[in-house]
């Protein structure tokens, strides 16, 4: 998909472990290694908030979009 | 909870003794025509009579010949239009009837295997899958083809009996029938099955797309 999560990214920036994030934002790992790996079709708003909220940051630190056609 | 449980336990039950049966019904069959074909149609009549030897004739009768009236319905009139004969007998005929009813027989072990897969699967929990609109795309698939086999064959015996099978001034209208009464007419059974199983396959979609939303 075009679009790309970066969570990896702010995990290590926040020096947080998936873990901890999973209980802060209150999912599964299970569906957290989801979201990681891309295999995700849609995040709800209010995880989105929940996430951002423990790691502090912004959707757009987050998610990223590559147009695939320019690859 | 425990009925759905019984209900499930009971199918399955059902679904392995008849899947099980199927083999033994055509095994049985298959010694029987090999080692000892005397035997045949009598032990035919024991399983089954209208699996392996005997094959029915509809001759339509003119509604004057045979009438009749019954007791407790005052003044009913009965009408006979169709004579419903069976033959049995030959060695061809035996030949041909046992090849229809191994046809009809793996068929109906084909279908209730992909009904034991389903159950199974609800059983598991998981019934929305991939494999299980599978499962009942191929049930209505096969029901389609044997309906459109049966009508082929039908149509081919009825030429190839016509000219040999004599029945005084009625020759012209007798219809065979490959012994397939209980299977008649599936084609909008089949038909609505695969409509049900594009529905199934819309639902794993919703239902994927609800599973990987986080």
């Amino acid at each position: 998909m075009a679009i790309i999560v970066n969570l990896d990214v702010m995990l290590a920036r926040r020096k947080m472990q998936s873990k901890e994030l999973a209980e802060l934002v209150g999912i599964t790992l299970a569906n957290l290694s989801i979201l990681k790996t891309g295999k995700a079709k849609a995040v709800r708003f209010s995880t989105l908030e929940a996430i951002c909220e423990a790691l502090d940051c912004q959707p757009g630190d987050i998610l990223e979009f590559k147009n695939e056609k320019e690859l | 909870m425990i009925r759905r449980n019984l209900i499930l336990k009971i199918a399955e039950w059902l679904l392995t003794l008849f899947k099980y049966g199927a083999i033994a019904l055509v095994c049985i069959g298959l010694c029987v025509i090999i080692f000892k074909p005397q035997a045949f149609s009598e032990l035919a009549i024991d399983l089954n009579s209208h699996l392996f030897t005997q094959m029915d004739i509809d001759i339509p009768v003119l509604s004057e010949e045979l009438t009749g009236s019954a007791d407790w319905l005052s003044s009913a009139k009965f009408t006979v239009s169709t004579l419903k004969l069976k033959i049995e007998g030959s060695r061809q005929l035996r030949i041909i009837s046992f090849f229809v009813s191994v046809f009809i027989v793996s068929i109906f072990y084909i279908i209730v295997s992909q009904l034991l897969g389903l159950v199974k699967s609800v059983k598991l929990g998981s019934p929305f899958i991939n494999q299980n609109a599978k499962r009942i795309r191929t049930i209505g698939l096969i029901l389609i083809t044997m309906e459109l086999f049966l009508t082929v064959g039908n149509v081919v015996l009825n030429s190839l009996l016509e000219g040999s099978v004599a029945f005084e001034n009625r020759l012209s209208s007798a219809h065979i029938n490959i012994g397939t009464e209980i299977l008649d007419n599936w084609f909008f059974i089949g038909l609505m099955i695969l409509v049900i199983a594009e529905v199934f396959k819309q639902g794993i979609a919703i239902k994927e797309e609800q599973e990987l939303t986080i």
